[in-house]
């Protein structure tokens, strides 16, 4: 049984134009079509520059895009009256990478949660709004919550911030919630509580749960289930089921991507050699390449893939954007007589 | 809110600068609050008296008439504090006013905002006080105040403008709007909080300003008031009794100098050790 | 192995003020052989990056070195860095020991093209001819695998953030340390530069022979690079091994703890779990051993005596519990 789609992003464009008279302009997102389903998640996988934190900000309906549609359960975002507006804010919330950033810092974290609190009129008065905060404090773990509902920001450890925020994000009961890099400025040890916290949400909430990172083993911790779209400059270069895209990946940069992940096992460790690129460097996201945008680096580029662009193909639960998707070799990490339990 | 002025207290404790300061202002608080009831105006003439040098019946000695100066400076700062109060007051809500929609909505709004800023820095304020003046007789201190701050909101404005075009873009605003929390909520809720030190730190400069400002008019006899207020002290010494020809007359036209110039450096203290505690502080990160 | 830089009982102390003090470095040893690449692995609060800092002197007050001995081993004996001259302790920045800091990439002149910088960093050092010292720069330039036609003429900013942390590599090399000391060389960059200029770093180890100690939080990184690992936690080095022996079975809990809180691509998830608890304050450690609060094998020893750091067999690990840890390991059990 396929669930209802919760947001579907219709062919998503989005061009910044800096400054003014601004000669420069920059395609952060491309063409970019995908659906979220409700409770389901989605990992979105890039490095810098590849557009996923734009594209998350575009999902919580920061940008408007500059063509496509952003559909919040099939009605248009930038069409929708003021009433099915806020609903659609109250329904979709985001999770900064930067917790000290994201939260107020003149503001204790009781104000912080109370604000959206009371300007939703989820609850009547003051006392209310300390008892839902305090509840929600302690559904992230955070408890007692009277340790934290009256401290400041910068009295927190990064791990409790990013659960604050967390926690504000829930005020609002909303379906879906963006995670941008959540745990990428959190201690290893730590990185899974939040993770877990994430997959309690989904699995108990039935919160759906869009996850960008560019690490994709915490990825893989996530979404396992769920789905995999891998952006490389501004497009989608490969989506799929998670564990089907995982088993056979087909496009040349996911392939790199996943040769050049740390593996914590010395004999695998060495006998990996990141797949030799032409370039090294990513490219300038102000100049994309013609055609295929990957193809300056493309160990199996071929003269069609300066000139046109590959269009996303495939089975609805395995698409990739590459010419050649069918015919390169596969990669499959080798299965080096791993001593490691841990690998 | 009360944590935050706990920590400023302990913190002002520490800050040599900033306690010199403010025990400097808190004197003069006093001296307007409580002042004139300790210290009676009399203003009886008593020639025979004038100019009489600084001894124990009149610490700061006579003026050209032989009344008291001590009093007078006393009775004179009320109406002196109150005007550089109240020209803050309305100064810094016109700045800030002004200074957060330019910064928040940008665009046209920002550039025609910006337009009334420029032309408010550039033109000399003393001309159109006496425009102005010329045209509302300014009759009252709070008049007075609101005339002195009609071109005096421009540096806060656009330091004002500056903070919020920094904050404005900061994950915890995105975040503010992603929650659905409105514009009026953004602003008031979670900007200003944050001008908070930076607003108290221009709002004592202001009063420097003002009182710059206002003793500065009446003394040049621009401005018709009362016969204590500082500025008078100094147009009568100056102007009207030649007291800074008479040695004798000295203390006559020193005293309401002195008396703000040590306004001015205890505000200046304070401001620059209020300064140097409060922005490290919100720099503070775990 | 030859000696090169012998740490004793190394101390660092940070004077807060009204905050109190805080120990970040706590009666830390290790000895850096010539030609190794050693790792140094701790998370935040770990002290990792202040003994690094230790190390060339550089420690920022309110932080000070409080004790210990640096035994650097010259051609004619070994000399104690902490009882050197603050001129004598520069002559050997740079020239012995290279340091490549966390977030260096910022650290370049945005004003000044590479080639005046790398010129600059020499003559720092050494007069010598302008024409030599080019060479000498393509030379490091070309290990890092850039182009030095290109990168020479360039601005820091015309560079990527991959680029620009190569071109440090390369400048850290220009003067032929001996030791070169990098503090999470790879954390802002992409995971693919990132495989790359681990890559390269393995090789020019390899190829000059020098003693290269990475700083990181990430074991996998480690994997890749280093012979030897140290783990440190709350100041103190908790445990030493040489890599392939640490990851098929760490003796401390805390670097098992590390290992099953790190997913991974292929291997099993459900065994993977976060430590509880979080690094202490500290300000005031807790008693015995600092990690028995978030420790599952932490019994009433353990609350009351600091262990020490032992032998076991070629590796070094303080825990009183190391040779049950040691044997459960082979089996691992669910965590906590």
């Amino acid at each position: 049984m396929t669930k209802p789609t919760l947001i579907a992003l219709e062919d998503i464009t989005l061009i910044f134009r800096r400054g003014w008279p601004s000669r420069e302009r920059v395609e952060a997102v491309a063409g970019v079509s995908l659906a979220i389903p409700e409770g389901g998640i989605l990992a979105l996988v890039g490095e810098t520059g590849s557009g996923k934190t734009t594209l998350g900000k575009l999902v919580a309906g920061l940008y408007r895009p500059t063509r496509g549609r952003v559909l919040f359960r099939g009605q248009d975002l930038w069409t929708m009256d003021r009433r099915a507006f806020l609903e659609y804010r109250r329904a979709v919330q985001l999770v900064h990478q930067d917790a000290f950033a994201a939260l107020n810092p003149v503001r204790t974290i009781y104000q912080s949660l109370q604000a959206p609190l009371t300007r939703h009129r989820i609850v009547q008065n003051g006392r209310e709004a300390r008892e839902r905060a305090a509840e929600l404090l302690e559904q992230v773990g955070l408890t007692p919550p009277e340790l934290f509902l009256d401290k400041y920001p910068h009295q927190l450890s990064g791990g409790q911030r990013q659960r604050v925020l967390l926690a504000r994000a829930l005020t609002v009961q909303p379906r879906l919630i963006v995670a941008d890099e959540p745990v990428s400025m959190i201690d290893v040890s730590l990185r899974l509580s939040i993770l877990q916290l994430l997959r309690e949400l989904n699995r108990r909430l039935g919160i759906a749960i869009l996850y960008i990172t560019h690490d994709l083993a915490t990825a893989r911790y996530l979404a396992e289930e769920g789905q995999l779209a891998v952006m490389y400059l501004g497009k989608i270069v490969e989506h799929g089921a998670f564990h089907k895209v995982l088993e056979n990946p087909r496009h040349p940069y996911l392939q790199a991507l996943l040769s050049a992940v740390p593996v914590p096992d010395p004999r695998v460790a060495r006998a990996i050699h990141p797949m030799t690129l032409q370039e090294m460097d990513p490219p300038d996201p102000r100049r994309p390449p013609s055609g295929c945008r990957f193809h300056p680096r493309c160990p199996y580029v071929q003269p069609i893939c300066r000139e046109i662009p590959p269009a996303l193909e495939g089975p609805a639960d395995h698409q990739v954007a590459c010419h050649f998707a069918q015919e390169i070799p596969s990669w499959h990490p080798p299965s080096a007589a791993s001593r490691s339990p841990w690998a | 809110m009360s944590a935050f002025l706990i920590d400023l207290l302990s913190a002002l404790r520490g800050n040599r600068r900033a306690a010199v300061g403010g025990l400097i202002l808190t004197g003069y608080l006093l001296m307007a609050l409580i002042g004139p009831e300790l210290i009676p105006l009399d203003p009886t003439m008593r020639y025979a008296e004038r100019f009489r040098p600084p001894s124990l019946a009149h610490p700061l000695g006579t003026d050209y008439a032989g009344r008291d100066v001590l009093a007078q400076i006393v009775h004179g700062s009320r109406d002196v504090l109150a005007i550089a109060a109240l020209t803050a007051l309305f100064t810094t809500t016109l700045a800030v006013g002004i200074g957060a929609l330019a910064g928040y909505s940008g665009g046209m709004v920002d550039a025609f905002l910006m337009l009334l800023t420029n032309i408010q820095l550039t033109v000399p304020a003393v001309p159109v006080y006496l425009l102005i003046g010329s045209v509302f007789q300014v009759r009252d201190p709070v008049g007075f105040a609101a005339l002195i701050s009609l071109w005096m909101w421009g540096p806060l404005a656009r330091a004002v403008r500056s903070q919020i075009l920094s904050l404005k873009e900061r994950e915890f605003i995105e975040a503010a709007r992603v929650l659905g929390l409105g514009t009026a909520h953004i602003l008031l809720r979670e900007l200003f909080p944050n001008l908070t030190p930076f607003v108290v730190i221009h709002f004592i400069r202001i009063m420097r300003d003002a009182i710059t400002a206002s003793v500065g008019l009446i003394f040049l006899g621009l401005a018709p008031f009362s016969p204590t207020n500082w500025g008078t002290m100094l147009n009568l010494a100056v102007f009207q009794t030649g007291a800074i020809y008479i040695p004798n007359a000295l203390h006559y036209v020193i005293a309401p100098m002195a008396v703000i110039v040590l306004f001015q450096l205890g505000a200046i203290f304070f401001a620059h050790g209020l300064d140097e505690i409060l922005n490290p502080r919100l720099r503070a990160a775990a | 192995m030859k000696p090169l830089l012998q740490v004793r009982d190394l101390r660092v102390t940070f004077d807060l003020g009204r905050h109190g003090r805080l120990t970040a470095v706590d009666g830390v040893s290790f000895d850096l052989a010539r030609g190794e690449f050693v790792a140094l692995v701790g998370e935040s609060g770990s002290g990792k990056s202040t003994t690094a800092l230790a190390l060339i002197r550089l420690v920022p007050p309110p932080g000070f070195i409080s004790g210990g001995r640096l035994l650097w081993w010259e051609d004619e004996g070994p000399v104690d860095l902490l009882r050197l001259s603050a001129s004598q302790m520069r002559e050997r920045r740079w020239r012995d020991i290279a340091m490549i800091f966390q977030g260096a990439q910022n650290a370049l002149n945005p004003v000044m093209r590479i080639a005046e910088q790398m010129i600059e960093t020499v003559r720092a050092h050494h007069s010598m001819p302008r024409g030599e010292i080019l060479e000498r720069a393509a030379r490091c330039l070309r290990m890092v695998r850039l182009e030095p036609s290109r990168v020479l003429r360039a601005y820091p900013h015309e560079l990527s953030g991959g680029m620009r942390q190569r071109v440090l590599i390369a400048m850290s090399l220009l003067m032929n340390p001996r030791l070169l000391i990098l503090d999470e060389p790879t954390t802002a960059l992409d995971v693919i530069t990132q495989a790359h200029i681990l890559e390269i770093l393995r090789e020019i180890q390899e190829q000059l022979g020098l003693t290269m100690l990475l700083l990181t939080h990430d074991l996998a990184v480690v994997a890749k690079t280093a012979r030897r690992v140290l783990i440190m936690y709350a100041g103190q080095i908790v445990e030493e091994a040489p890599t392939e022996a640490l990851f098929e079975a760490p003796y401390h809990p805390y670097t098992r703890g590390l290992l099953q809180a790190m997913p991974t691509l292929r291997g099993d998830l459900a065994g993977k779990r976060p430590i509880p608890g979080a690094p202490p304050d500290l300000r005031h450690p807790p008693p015995g051993c600092r990690f028995h609060p978030r420790c599952p094998y932490a019994s009433e020893i353990c609350r009351q005596l600091e262990p020490a750091l032992e032998e076991a067999g070629g590796r070094r690990v303080a825990c009183h519990h190391w040779q049950q840890v040691a044997q459960e390991v082979l089996a691992p059990e669910p965590y906590g």
